[in-house]
């Protein structure tokens, strides 16, 4: 150990003191020579002549000095600082080069990372210690296989398993938010989570604490909230004493018990709550769910057919996850005997959280593949270009090497030399590129979904991202620079010693060329897959979702956190109807409890048709619904093709009505005429409702969803008091924003506002979510792939053109003429990238399969995609071929020929 | 006469052990020594003895501290580590054990 200590102090002392240890070594071999001389002159003989017998007798002192140096055994590390330095010295004097390879790698290494902080955020596991022990459980039936639970079931899972150490629960939901008291409210997002949900998660709160189990106990009394780390930095600033302040959460005061760690960040991929709040405080927390007058509603404590817990557990220590899976089948299995009515067909399964992902979003799959293939080829594309930089160093630098090699440098040295170059410039991009992913990472995040709330990706650049893209790096680094220099290092010593100009070498282009040639190819390939995504955006933004889109401005409204009752705020939506029509440039306006696409709406509403039996093995009739009033149906263009629509006839205490779609006519009455028919909606009371027209089928809450049965019901025959608003405007509907909202805060200063924005707006960000997301990252990534690939080609081909002068000089000597020569280089160019785009195109073809599950509305084989793509390679190409081949027809041959 | 280039590997540098366990010494009084006690049979050269202690050195088997010489000049002095006392007792043991089987076959034949 200390022997090794000794070494090493050695080594360090002569490379970090290297003048120093060469004096003492020029020092120790001077004494050395005085004390032979003094030896010889005791032996008399003449000073001169003794000092010549001891030089003598002493040999070379300067090769001993070199194995002094050599033994010391840093040899190597000497080397490698001088090989620096030189490495530094020669890439500033060919600083275009320098800044190549590093946009190159920058951009490329930048790409890759980026997309593996993308799909790092929605694959990412949560943020607790242990997180592989964390499992999800879902109530599982052939129609919906990733079900929730209700809080009977909930006990029985948490009371009869053997296989877990805790099981917690937890949904989201909006909650309006008044941090400060006097402050507005606006609308966040909620968690409403069991008392063991910080315990048994271990998720140790960044100050104070979590939840007490007998927080969570009974219903309404432990008005209790645990802030997350964003929200409280935004509203408190990150002190301490937020700690004990009480907020206003849907209209209840709430006292902050705790914050949640930073890392922590939710239990879903874009969904990151707030506030967490005790499941008992569901009814406090929820807006528009308390209503006025009654009793609370605790229904859902005893309900066994409410179910909206996502459940999760911590396997216990030792437990696998197939004991647990038999575990959790068993008490499945005994609920469906106990409680044959509503847990019939009811199956419990219990899944890791990467399989819970990919189940839940099964595009998803394909999706990465894309990106990750697609950013894998543009890293390919950049590579190529570092390369191509590189060797077209070669000329210069094989002089530069033969001179070296001539003077006795070992081979390896010069690779290392090449090797430690290309390092540089590498590290120096991959750098770079960690700057590009850290600024996407920071975009990306910062894309809100739902205007407002807190909806978005939540990409970071965290360790396991810089660690990634480190080693994207080095491997590209090793791949671009281990060509160029075996290739430098190999060359003929005699022939280039002997050449006067090393430009004059007939050096071989054909790798390069090659290289371009397969990049070309390449980028037409990223190219291809990106085209197909915008072009699928681009039909899905414009495809008519069934309603009007144009003209309409929205915003959700909330009266309930300002503590209006239901009758208040039925009177505030009249009010504001009617000074809204007021405005000059309104056409119309109309309610509805929430938009098309928007966040609470498509509730599915529990019904019984009259003369209609249910299927054998089906208990319940859900159909998707929304609550509309009155005007909506006008105020969207949602033609009603028989019946009629909403009136002043279907107000609170008129007798119960309802409109279907076309596909529940269909469905439901398939050989009679639905108008006058009647339904029994389950959870209202209210008795028969009256289905009193057909609205033609529109689209409700995807784009890309199928004709599905709907059933509007009507607005003010509800006990809602959340909605929102729709203003039909002439010319721009953003325009009128500000005095809409003027007009709210006159009627009402205290209702909550949120996601203001056009309908177009609304519709881009939550109906084509996912199309959009998809169409803009790999459109991002094609056009990085594009301008990495043009470049590269035209590096190529104008680096040819220089190499050719001499040969173009002597054409135009013989009389070729300056379009001649053109035509010459430009036909060369397009000769080979034409082939290498034709060779791209066909590969994508092929490999239109892997995108295919990406596309609903684009065919993967689209002739107008390919040829698009291959006629912008083409002239983009021909761009890269033309900037040279001009330069190359301006040859002045009586200039280069006397060189 | 032995040139110490015909020394057997590991040779000189046990030697140099040996010297420099006796006392701390510079770099011409170690190869005036080895040339003393071998009756003037081995010869060490700078151009091998220097190479030699550089490496011992590294190999932290010796140290070297800058002394005041008898001549009153300033001089590299060498000596002995303990890793290097442990190695020269390990290398003599070798050493006799060698050249004893070696004596042993020059011997009998």
């Amino acid at each position: 150990m200390f022997r090794w200590l000794t070494g090493l102090r050695v080594v360090l002392r002569s490379a970090f003191r290297r003048k120093h240890v060469e004096a003492e070594l020029d020092e120790e071999f001077q004494y050395h020579l005085e004390q032979e001389i003094t030896e010889r002159l005791k032996n008399d003989l003449a000073p001169e002549e003794a000092r010549y017998a001891a030089m003598r007798a002493m040999g070379t002192i300067s090769k001993s000095k070199e194995e002094c140096r050599d033994a010391r055994g840093t040899r190597w590390l000497e080397d490698m600082f001088h090989d620096f330095r030189y490495g530094l010295r020669s890439l500033r004097r060919s600083k275009g080069l320098a800044l190549g390879v590093v946009i190159s790698m920058a951009l490329g290494v930048g790409a890759t990372a980026s997309a593996f902080s993308l799909v790092d955020a929605m694959l990412r596991p949560f943020s607790v210690p242990e997180t592989n022990r964390v499992v999800r459980i879902t109530n599982s039936t052939p129609e919906s296989p990733l079900g929730n639970f209700s809080y009977p079931e909930y006990r029985d899972y948490a009371e009869r398993n053997q296989s877990f150490s805790g099981l917690v629960t937890y949904h989201t939901v909006s909650a309006g938010l008044a941090p400060h008291p006097g402050d507005q409210p606006r609308v966040t997002i909620a968690a409403l989570v069991s008392g063991n949900f910080f315990s048994t998660l271990q998720i140790k709160p960044a100050i104070a604490r979590g939840f007490l189990p007998e927080e969570d106990a009974v219903p309404g009394r432990d008005a209790v909230v645990v802030i997350s780390y964003a929200e409280w930095l935004r509203d408190f600033g990150g002190a301490a004493d937020a700690i004990g302040r009480a907020v206003t959460i849907g209209g209840h005061v709430f006292t902050i018990i705790g914050v949640t760690p930073e890392e922590f960040l939710g239990l879903q991929p874009v969904i990151e709550p707030e506030l967490y709040l005790p499941r008992m405080m569901t009814q406090q927390a929820n807006m528009g769910l308390v209503r006025d007058g009654r009793d609370m509603d605790v229904s859902f404590l005893t309900d066994r057919s409410v179910r909206f817990a996502g459940l999760l557990g911590r396997l216990k220590p030792g437990v696998t996850l197939d004991q647990a899976k038999d575990d959790i089948g068993r008490i499945a299995s005994q609920l469906q005997v106990e409680h044959s009515e509503t847990n019939k067909d009811m199956k419990a399964v219990v899944l890791t959280q990467s399989a819970y992902r990919t189940q839940e979003r099964p595009g998803q799959a394909g999706t990465g593949i894309t990106l990750f293939g697609m950013v894998f080829l543009v890293l390919g594309i950049a590579c190529a270009n570092v390369s191509n930089l590189l060797l077209s160093t070669i000329p210069v630098r094989t002089r530069e090497m033969a001179v070296r090699v001539a003077m006795g440098a070992p081979r390896t040295r010069l690779i290392r030399q090449l090797l430690l170059e290309s390092s540089i410039l590498s590290g120096a991009g991959t750098l770079a590129g960690l700057g590009v992913a850290s600024w996407s990472a920071g975009f990306v995040s910062s894309i809100r979904f739902g205007g407002d709330l807190p909806l978005h990706l939540q990409t970071r650049l965290d360790e396991r991202v810089v660690i990634f893209t480190l080693g994207v790096g080095l491997i590209s680094a090793f791949l671009s620079g281990a060509i160029p220099a075996w290739r430098c290092s190999r060359s003929d010593l005699n022939s280039l010693l002997k050449s006067t100009d090393p430009r004059n070498q007939p050096h071989k282009i054909r790798g390069r060329q090659i290289l371009a040639a397969a990049q070309v190819a390449v980028t037409t390939l990223v190219l291809v897959s990106s085209s197909l995504s915008l072009k699928e955006f681009q039909i899905a933004a414009t495809r008519n979702p069934g309603f009007r889109v144009e003209h309409l401005l929205t915003m959700n409204l909330d009266p309930s956190i300002a503590g209006y009752n239901r009758e208040r705020s039925r009177a505030f939506y009249t009010e504001l109807v009617a000074q809204v029509r007021a405005i000059p440039g309104v056409k119309s306006a109309a309610i509805a409890q929430d938009k098309p696409f928007g966040f609470v709406n498509n509730v599915s509403t529990n019904l019984a048709i009259e003369g209609y039996a249910l299927p054998a093995n089906q208990q319940s009739l859900e159909i998707r619904s929304a609550l509309v009033g009155n005007g909506y149906f006008d105020i969207l263009d949602i033609p009603i093709v028989r019946g009629r629509a909403f009136d002043r006839r279907d107000g609170v205490n008129a007798a119960r009505t309802v409109i279907v779609n076309e596909t529940m006519a269909q469905t439901y009455w398939p050989n009679r005429d639905p108008i006058g028919a009647r339904v029994e909606i389950k959870e209202d009371g209210g008795g028969p409702a009256e289905v009193i027209g057909i609205a033609r089928n529109s689209k409700y809450g995807d784009m890309d969803e199928r004709p599905t049965p709907f059933l509007y019901r009507s607005y003010d025959q509800t006990d809602e008091t959340g909605a929102a608003l729709f203003v039909e405007t002439d010319g721009s509907p953003a325009s009128f924003t500000s005095a809409v909202r003027a007009e709210i805060r006159t009627i009402a200063p205290n209702v909550g506002m949120f996601a203001i924005r056009t309908m177009q707006d609304h519709i881009n960000e939550n109906g084509l979510l996912e199309t959009r997301l998809r169409a803009q990252v790999l459109t991002a990534v094609g056009t990085v792939g594009l301008i990495l690939g043009v470049l590269g080609l035209y590096g190529v081909i104008a680096y040819s053109v220089g190499q050719r002068t001499h040969e173009i000089g002597i054409r135009m000597a013989v009389g070729a003429s300056d379009r001649q020569i053109l035509r010459m280089v430009l036909l060369q160019g397009l000769k080979s990238t034409t082939i290498a785009a034709a060779i791209g195109i066909v590969f994508g073809l092929s490999l239109s399969r892997v995108v295919k599950g990406t596309l609903t509305y684009v065919n993967p084989a689209d002739p107008a995609v390919y040829i698009g793509v291959f006629i912008l390679m083409l002239t983009l190409t021909g761009a890269a071929c033309y900037v040279p081949a001009r330069r190359a027809s301006m040859v002045d041959p009586n200039v280069t020929l006397r060189d | 006469m032995s040139k110490p280039t015909d020394l057997v590997q590991g040779t000189l540098d046990m030697l140099i052990l040996k010297i420099v366990a006796l006392e701390p010494m510079h770099g011409w009084a170690i190869a005036q020594r080895i040339r003393q006690m071998s009756g003037d049979v081995l010869q060490v050269g700078q151009s091998a003895l220097y190479p030699a202690l550089h490496k011992l050195e590294r190999q932290g088997w010796i140290k070297s501290e800058w002394h005041t010489s008898e001549t009153n000049r300033r001089a590299r002095y060498y000596s002995l580590t303990r890793s290097g006392r442990k190695a020269l007792t390990e290398e003599s043991a070798n050493w006799e054990r060698l050249s004893a089987a070696i004596s042993c076959i020059v011997r009998t034949i």
